[in-house]
């Protein structure tokens, strides 16, 4: 369970000072999947890199099951996201250098798993997302969709808690946006990851078990 | 991340950008090839030097004489006559030059660590031949039981042997054989003659080794025995000599050749021993090498720019990288110590190359220099390439590239990952 108590974000000093969040109150119960909504600019994302440990609050409490985030060091947080946390962006962040397999591996070699290992669970999660056969391919020679569903692998290959998809679907057309969401929700569901979803399509939030909306750096409901 | 992980990535990294690491790589070939070529040279000149110095000394030789002490003058200005001492009888300036005697050598004798000490006797010899062939002039001089020197072939004659000859390298040509080898072991005869009353008489010698080819040719080494035998029939006195060899064990330490070195100069004799004769060369070679080493690292420095360069570019390239890469719970250390190997690498590679690349120059340049610049310095290489200089020199282009690395390398670790991920 993730919770957020009073939080509040600003960016810069004084008068240039800008109020990202403001005053943030929020539960994620373990399983859950949660769609957090608004328009650009509302604050969303930053919401999303403070749960994930990427930065930190500036007054105001983050819990990981108890635990502020505030009182881990930077290792330990670091080991948090790399145990916990699946990552899905808009632009899915592949590395056109590695291959297919070696992007979905790329958490579990920064966890320092075995070669033999590591191999063994990114062909397992790129069956998963059924694109085993272009293992050996390059990053950049898939498709938009295909790209993204790597992604999905890679957030996944390290068996995390929480996947956080920021804008998930936004880089891809109405088909393949609609078979990433898909795939999205079976493995919350199959694998009772908790899924908090960024976005501001509404359809997508639709499906989440619950939506907030952001305004100004605030929960409105 | 494992050790593997990280060098894999850094070679990976390097290769996204070809063109950019070959040339980074390329200006520390500069400076490492450039090291390797001064060392090269120094070290080949340096052994070139000792081979050439044997001919003079080794280190268990010392050489024995009198000092100014004994060769002052009176207040007058007229010399003293010395008993038991013999002069030259003195040249322009009014010094005169005292002959040592029997008593010097039994006095040098007694010193701790001296195992023999030998009056070095003047002899000439009229002509060398091989059998009834062509006579050849040559120069002899002493050998001493206990010391040796690298020879082309055979060894010095023994202690007991009295008839030893240890022949220069140009008499295996001019007495008519193939190779050294084919001369060791035939008996040869040297002339002398007495110049007081004109007899003459023939020694037979057995050649029992022949010295390297250097570019000085030295003197035929003979058996002592047969040295103090012409001396006195050429009409030397036994106990009459300009100065004396001093032998130690085989192999002394610098502080043994100190020890006899200072207790013979408190005893007033002037001391030469292998030491100082080695100076008169390493003092303009070390000066050589230092300047040319500076260079190569002005050479280096240049290359370190372009290290600092290189990765900071890297830096801002691959910030989005960078990002995810903490995003996915990589450590600052971690992002730092990807960049610090990259450094290494281009060190590591820059090192590997430019030593590769002197060898090779080496292996074409050696047989050529010396056969026509460096020419008669015999079978010697004058760019010589010790293993431990080479790998010190890849060595320390990987730590020059890690110095390099540190700032780029620090930065990156320190991007924000909220900025690199950001959407645009």
């Amino acid at each position: 369970m993730i919770t957020v108590e009073k939080v509040y974000k600003t960016y810069g000093k004084k008068e240039s000072a800008y109020e990202a969040l403001r005053g943030v109150d929020l539960r994620i119960k373990d399983g859950e999947s949660l769609a957090i909504i608004g328009k650009s600019g509302s604050g969303k994302s930053t919401l999303m890199h403070l749960l994930a440990g990427l930065d930190h609050p500036t007054k105001g409490t983050i819990m990981w099951d108890g635990q502020p985030l505030a009182f881990m060091n930077e290792r330990r947080l670091a080991k948090l996201r790399n145990d916990n946390v699946g990552f899905v962006f808009q632009q899915f962040f592949l590395q056109p250098t590695l291959t297919v397999l070696e992007n979905a591996m790329l958490p579990l070699k920064i966890a320092g798993v075995a070669p033999a290992e590591r191999k063994g669970r990114g062909r397992d999660v790129l069956k998963a997302v059924g694109l085993l056969d272009k293992a050996d391919n390059r990053a950049t020679d898939l498709s938009g969709g295909q790209r993204q569903r790597v992604a999905i692998a890679r957030a996944l290959v390290n068996e995390p808690s929480v996947i956080f998809a920021d804008e998930p679907t936004g880089n891809l057309d109405t088909e393949t946006g609609k078979q990433v969401e898909e795939l999205l929700f079976r493995l919350h569901k199959e694998r009772n990851i908790t899924l908090v979803i960024v976005t501001h399509d509404n359809e997508l939030a639709r499906r989440c078990d619950r939506t907030i909306h952001i305004q100004d750096g605030k929960v409105i409901k | 991340m494992r050790i593997p992980d990280y060098i894999t990535t850094a070679q990976t990294n390097l290769l996204r950008t070809k063109l950019r690491t070959f040339l980074t790589v390329l200006a520390f070939v500069i400076g490492t090839f450039t090291i390797s070529m001064t060392t090269a040279f120094s070290q080949g000149l340096r052994s070139y030097i000792n081979t050439q110095i044997e001919a003079y000394g080794t280190p268990n030789m010392i050489l024995v004489g009198l000092t100014s002490n004994n060769q002052q003058s009176s207040s007058s200005g007229v010399p003293y006559y010395q008993s038991g001492r013999v002069t030259d009888g003195g040249g322009r300036d009014g010094k005169v030059a005292y002959t040592m005697n029997g008593q010097d050598l039994a006095k040098i004798k007694a010193v701790p660590n001296v195992q023999g000490a030998f009056a070095n006797y003047n002899v000439s010899a009229d002509y060398i031949q091989y059998g009834d062939q062509q006579k050849y002039t040559v120069q002899v001089s002493s050998a001493y039981p206990g010391v040796s020197t690298t020879l082309a072939a055979g060894a010095y004659p023994s202690a007991a042997q009295t008839d030893g000859l240890v022949l220069p390298y140009p008499y295996v040509e001019a007495l008519g054989f193939q190779d050294a080898g084919s001369l060791v072991g035939k008996t040869v005869s040297l002339h002398a003659t007495n110049p007081a009353t004109g007899t003459s008489r023939s020694y037979a010698m057995a050649v029992t080794g022949v010295l390297p080819d250097t570019a000085h040719v030295p003197s035929a080494v003979l058996s002592y025995q047969t040295v103090t035998a012409m001396a006195q029939f050429e009409g030397g006195s036994a106990d009459t000599f300009k100065d004396i060899t001093v032998v130690t064990s085989s192999n002394p330490t610098k502080a043994m050749r100190l020890q006899i070195k200072d207790t013979l100069q408190s005893d007033g004799y002037q001391v030469q021993t292998y030491d100082d004769l080695l100076s008169n060369f390493s003092g303009p070679l070390n000066i050589i090498t230092y300047g040319l080493d500076g260079f190569a690292g002005i050479a280096l420095l240049a290359a370190t720019i372009g290290i600092v360069n290189t990765l900071l570019m890297s830096v801002l390239e691959r910030t989005q990288e960078i990002g995810l890469l903490k995003a996915l719970g990589m450590r600052r250390s971690g992002i730092t110590f990807i960049y610090l190997t990259e450094a290494a690498s281009i060190g590591f590679w820059g090192g590997i190359l430019g030593v590769v690349g002197a060898i090779l120059l080496g292996t074409i340049a050696n047989p050529i220099l010396t056969r026509t610049l460096f020419k008669g310095i015999g079978h010697a290489h004058i760019l010589s390439y010790p293993l431990p200089y080479m790998a010190a020199i890849i060595g320390g282009a990987m730590i020059i590239g890690l110095l390099a690395g540190t700032l780029p390398a620090v930065r990156a670790g320190r991007l924000d990952p909220i900025d690199a991920l950001r959407r645009e």
